[in-house]
């Protein structure tokens, strides 16, 4: 049975022995990672002295980062299982970058919270000792599930085309390589039995992928939630977090999108409709996340207790957070909403460039989520140490935290030698005879 | 510095002469003195204890300097002898520990020498050394007995402390207007109750109060004491009695609680049905994929 | 034989009235720096003399201090988890006494061998508003009988007893921190370089006593329950020259600051005696009673203090200093 077909041809053509400028990137990245390894060795034995954590500020861009990733890989629970499940055509294209995010930023980004123990080699007491009371236990089970499970999707998604490459005449790659896709195509041979089990397994995982990944973001949020501190002490954490999460990840499926397209010259599978309906979601996302961020500051604001006043002081003082805050305020409500929401400044560069604004703004604004509530308690800071006072990151903090962003750019640029970016099956067998969720039954039948 | 010496002059009691002579002598030539001599002043302060059991222990202290700069003489031999009017009764000689202070027990059964009052002298002193002055005290001590009963009438708890004395007869007889501090035993220290004086036969009376609480029977243990009496010193005296709350002594389990080792029921029950529903379905789509694979 | 044994049996009564009459000595002196050295080698310092009742003098050994909760030694491991049967211990602090001497953290830092910028208890200076006289405030672990940072424990690393103390047990703590941020009283302290060097050997460790620490682990005040075994005060309230710190058992209905013993309930009566931020439902176990009828200015705790720390308290200096002019 010949599954391969012209799309398959062409874009295999990526998948072939990689050129030296391939290499040379891979090395680049992965000395960065390697280096972030260096500054993990040196953490773990000169002690977390030598990182920018003290005594008030208890964590820092590591438990940042540790909700940035986590938010990222929203986008292929979002994008990738939703749309899967209601049988949208058009988006098809970009679900294989969008399962990519999600695992990608999950492998990346769990670690983060593992950098802010002080004693990694007692990291199994989580197993032996675990108290499902804590918080910390929540997200150790819902994070490893939710990766699993995306893990699991994206192999799914993949089946049908290592079927097409494992069949793919006249592919220049290596043996082993050929004898991967044929061990990970499953026999798939797209006989209607077939079909049907890989459809019914597509819509499982995507159908229980998506309340995990909003429990697992709502738990995430409650490890400040479920605690006393003014500014953590929020009942609308949950929700408001998973806005978040979603509004990044749509960005970041915006900005690879970009990238794809330029470097793949992918132009007549990732069209300008592409950019329109992203951009359109970005919008929506754009207005709800700005409605989460006034709700959980006018209640504050009007209500003016005092631990609260005084942390939203910090966040008007331009000597303290305000600067950071108004960057916020500005490229996650203001700028998407001018630069997309009107018509006149909208084009594929500029909705990519203020999705870029927008992850580092969220980036940040994870950072005022984190820190200055830390630097707040209820008894005033009298000490007369700087650095307990005021947190400040250190270069071990900094470089594991941009060798992490290394690892990401490095999964994606080796999976995408590993398959093509672009879900060849999906697009090709296009498959609308979904199971229906309601069976109409008449009597007699 | 005078809120530890008005402490110290509440804790510690100094013979009242020896303080008032000490003090004048401190007042009138203490700077001119020390300023015309190197070594520095000392001074040795004496105190006595009896015992629960009938012990005596007779205590000194050695201090140099003062005020501020008054500093603990510790290693100091100290001689300790009877006053025997024209002559003394050598004892022993104490070496003052790291706190400055030298102890002597004296068992119940030693009798010592005594004038007609049944007063004994004891005279501490210290030699002084290339940079200390000598200093010496003396301290006045006599035996008394306490004994403690205890009666309910009409559901009230009448507490009864008799004070006696040796006479020169050799009889035991009451002392009067003596005062007793009432307490309790707690675990850190003596939780005062009252203070009551003895009558004309010795006996001094306590309603001793309902809320006390004991130990897990009830029991709590009372202390009838004498403060730093001129020659009785510090005499205290204990007994046990079923008078208190009894305080429950069972570990109780701590309940299923969010701060406990225990989760609460609901909660495992919850997060149990969460990870089975959504593992199910995950082994369930992995079983389609067995399927496809044997279909192949 | 008989003999021997009654005599062994006095020997043993002789240490309660011992203990009494040492403790009784040792308050309230200044420290032994000056020596005497014509009594050296002689004294044993471990030995007491003692008169017998046929007027000889004899040399006994000094009987270590009584235990006053069985067992004395401090519980290791999980069995520390369990607390002291019927104790309930809490901590009154009289801030009218408080004058920020900061004897308290001395002690304490050195009895559990902290660093000296490791501070289990800390004095702030706290002002309530603006026509509030400012007072120290001392603040050690309250702990709490529903303690927040016990529920966000990962791996029951800290742990609430059943005679009200939050113990961190430092073999099992991963140092996530999740306490130090959930302790709305910042009470916790992290290990965040190598602590300093103990005499207490690793495997010697009780959560009880806290020593010796270990790096990248949480730590904080433990209200010194070996210190309770032995009968002794914790360091911070045995410390303070003021007595404002009380320590007791509830259930003893007594509290001590090591001169005065009052009891904890009329104490608490007649001060009207509060929690700080009681509102939190975290229910402290640490009382405060107001600073009326004050013993000292709260300027005269200033005086000692190095420049930087001065510094510190800019702020409520500056706004009382306006309100005078």
């Amino acid at each position: 049975m010949e599954n391969s077909s012209d799309l398959m041809k062409k874009l295999a053509r990526n998948l072939e022995t990689p050129s030296r400028q391939w290499y040379i990137w891979v090395i680049i990245l992965s000395a960065i990672v390697l280096f972030g390894v260096y500054a993990l060795i040196r953490q773990i034995q000169e002690g977390q002295i030598i990182t920018g954590m003290r005594d008030n500020a208890v964590w820092g861009i590591y438990t940042a980062n540790f909700i940035f990733f986590m938010g990222l890989s929203y986008a292929g629970a979002l994008v990738s299982c939703s749309f899967q499940l209601l049988r949208i055509q058009w988006a098809k294209p970009l679900l294989r970058m969008a399962e990519l995010i999600t695992v990608s930023t999950l492998i990346v980004g769990a670690p983060y919270i593992l950098f802010c123990l002080g004693r990694l080699d007692r990291i199994h007491y989580l197993f032996m000792y675990g108290r499902i009371q804590s918080p910390i236990t929540w997200d150790v089970i819902a994070i490893s599930t939710d990766l699993v499970f995306c893990a699991a999707f994206l192999y799914f998604t993949h089946i049908r085309d290592f079927a097409k490459l494992r069949d793919l005449e006249g592919l220049k790659v290596a043996k082993w390589r050929k004898k991967l896709y044929a061990i990970l195509a499953l026999n798939y041979r797209g006989t209607p039995l077939q079909k049907k089990y890989l459809h019914q397994a597509h819509d499982i995982m995507a159908a229980i992928i998506i309340p995990t990944a909003v429990i697992a973001y709502s738990l995430l949020s409650w490890l400040f939630g479920m605690s006393l501190k003014p500014g953590w002490h929020s009942t609308i954490f949950g929700p408001y977090f998973v806005v978040t999460a979603a509004y990044s990840g749509i960005a970041l499926l915006i900005i690879i999108m970009w990238l794809y397209r330029k470097s793949r010259k992918l132009e007549d599978y990732i069209t300008n409709k592409h950019f329109n309906y992203m951009a359109f979601g970005l919008v929506l996302l754009t207005m709800a996340y700005g409605y989460f961020t006034f709700s959980e500051y006018i209640t504050d604001w009007y209500n003016q207790t005092s631990q609260m006043s005084a942390l939203l002081g910090k966040f008007t003082d331009m000597s303290q957070y305000g600067a950071l805050q108004s960057f916020h305020v500005l490229f996650t409500m203001f700028v998407p909403l001018i630069i997309i929401g009107l018509p006149w400044f909208r084009s594929i560069n500029s909705i990519t460039l203020v999705s870029l604004f927008i992850v580092i703004a969220l980036w940040v604004k994870r950072y005022l989520i984190v820190v200055p509530p830390l630097e707040t308690p209820f008894i005033p800071i009298q000490d007369v140490r700087p650095e307990y006072v005021q947190y400040s990151m250190s270069w071990v903090e900094i470089t594991l935290t941009v060798s992490g962003l290394a690892l990401i750019v490095l999964i994606f640029t080796i999976a995408s030698k590993i398959a093509p970016i672009i879900p060849v099956a999906e697009i090709e067998d296009v498959e609308d005879t979904a199971k229906p969720i309601i069976r109409f039954q008449t009597k007699g039948v | 510095m005078i809120i530890k010496l008005m402490k110290m002059k509440n804790q510690i009691y100094k013979s009242v002469y020896s303080l008032i002579v000490g003090f004048l002598i401190l007042s009138l030539f203490g700077t001119s003195l020390s300023m015309a001599q190197s070594k520095e002043r000392t001074r040795l302060r004496s105190y006595f204890y009896i015992h629960d059991n009938g012990d005596r222990e007779i205590s000194v202290l050695l201090t140099a300097g003062r005020g501020r700069n008054m500093q603990n003489v510790s290693n100091a031999p100290i001689s300790m002898e009877v006053d025997m009017g024209d002559s003394t009764l050598f004892l022993t000689e104490l070496i003052t520990d790291a706190e400055g202070s030298a102890n002597l027990l004296v068992e119940a059964g030693y009798t010592f020498p005594a004038d007609e009052e049944g007063i004994t002298t004891v005279l501490a002193s210290y030699n002084g050394n290339d940079t200390l002055r000598s200093a010496s005290t003396d301290i006045e001590i006599k035996d008394v007995f306490l004994e403690i009963s205890f009666d309910i009438e009409d559901s009230v708890k009448i507490l009864t402390v008799q004070a006696k004395e040796f006479n020169n007869e050799g009889e035991l007889i009451p002392v009067e207007e003596l005062d007793i501090n009432i307490g309790v035993q707690r675990l850190y220290s003596i939780l005062p109750i009252d203070e009551i004086e003895t009558d004309e036969n010795g006996i001094g009376i306590l309603e001793f109060p309902d809320d006390i609480p004991g130990d897990s029977i009830g029991l709590i243990k009372i202390l009838a004491r004498i403060d730093e009496h001129d020659y009785f010193g510090t005499v205290t005296k204990t007994s046990s009695v079923n008078w208190g709350i009894p305080v429950s002594y069972e570990l109780k389990r701590l309940p299923r609680q969010l701060f406990t080792d225990e989760a609460p029921l609901w909660m495992i029950i919850g997060v149990f049905i969460a990870l089975v529903g959504a593992w199910y379905h995950f082994f369930l789509s992995v079983y389609k994929l067995v399927k496809l694979k044997n279909e192949g | 034989m008989d003999n021997k044994d009654k005599k062994n049996n006095r020997r043993n009564f002789l240490r309660n009235g011992l203990t009494m009459g040492g403790s009784m000595l040792a308050m309230g002196m200044g420290p032994a720096i000056a020596k005497d050295s014509s009594g050296e080698g002689k004294s044993s310092g471990e030995k007491i003399k003692v008169l017998t009742t046929d007027g000889k003098v004899i040399e006994v050994d000094k009987p270590k201090d009584d235990c006053k909760i069985d067992p004395c030694e401090p519980p290791k491991g999980n069995a520390a988890r369990q607390g002291i049967p019927g104790r309930s211990f809490v901590m009154v602090i009289d801030l009218a006494k408080c004058k920020n001497a900061r004897k308290c953290i001395e002690g304490c830092q050195k009895g559990h061998n902290l660093s000296p910028d490791q501070e289990w208890l800390n004095v702030y200076l706290m002002k309530d508003h603006d026509d509030a006289e400012p007072y120290w405030f001392p603040r050690q672990c309250f702990h709490c009988d529903i303690p927040p940072c016990v529920k966000v424990c990962p791996v029951g690393a800290t742990y609430k007893r059943q005679d009200n103390i939050v113990l961190v047990d430092s073999n099992r703590c991963i140092g996530c921190k999740f306490c130090m941020a959930a302790c709305p009283y910042s009470v916790r302290i992290f290990n965040w370089e190598k602590p300093p060097e103990s005499d207490v050997p690793p495997e010697d460790y009780s959560p009880e006593a806290s020593v010796p620490a270990q790096i990248g682990t949480v730590s904080k005040c433990d209200f010194c329950p070996d210190r309770s075994r032995e009968g002794k005060l914790p360091y911070c309230a045995s410390g303070c020259p003021m007595g404002a710190i009380y320590f007791g058992d509830k259930n003893e209905d007594a509290v001590s600051n090591g001169t005065e013993t009052l009891r904890f309930r009329q104490l608490i009566k007649d001060r009207v005696g509060y929690r700080y931020l009681d509102e939190l439902g975290t229910e402290p176990n640490v009382y405060y009673l107001p600073p009326v009828e004050r013993m000292f200015d709260y300027k005269s705790g200033l005086n000692d203090l190095p420049e930087e720390k001065q510094e510190v308290y800019k702020d409520i200096i500056d706004g009382e200093n306006n309100k005078n002019n």
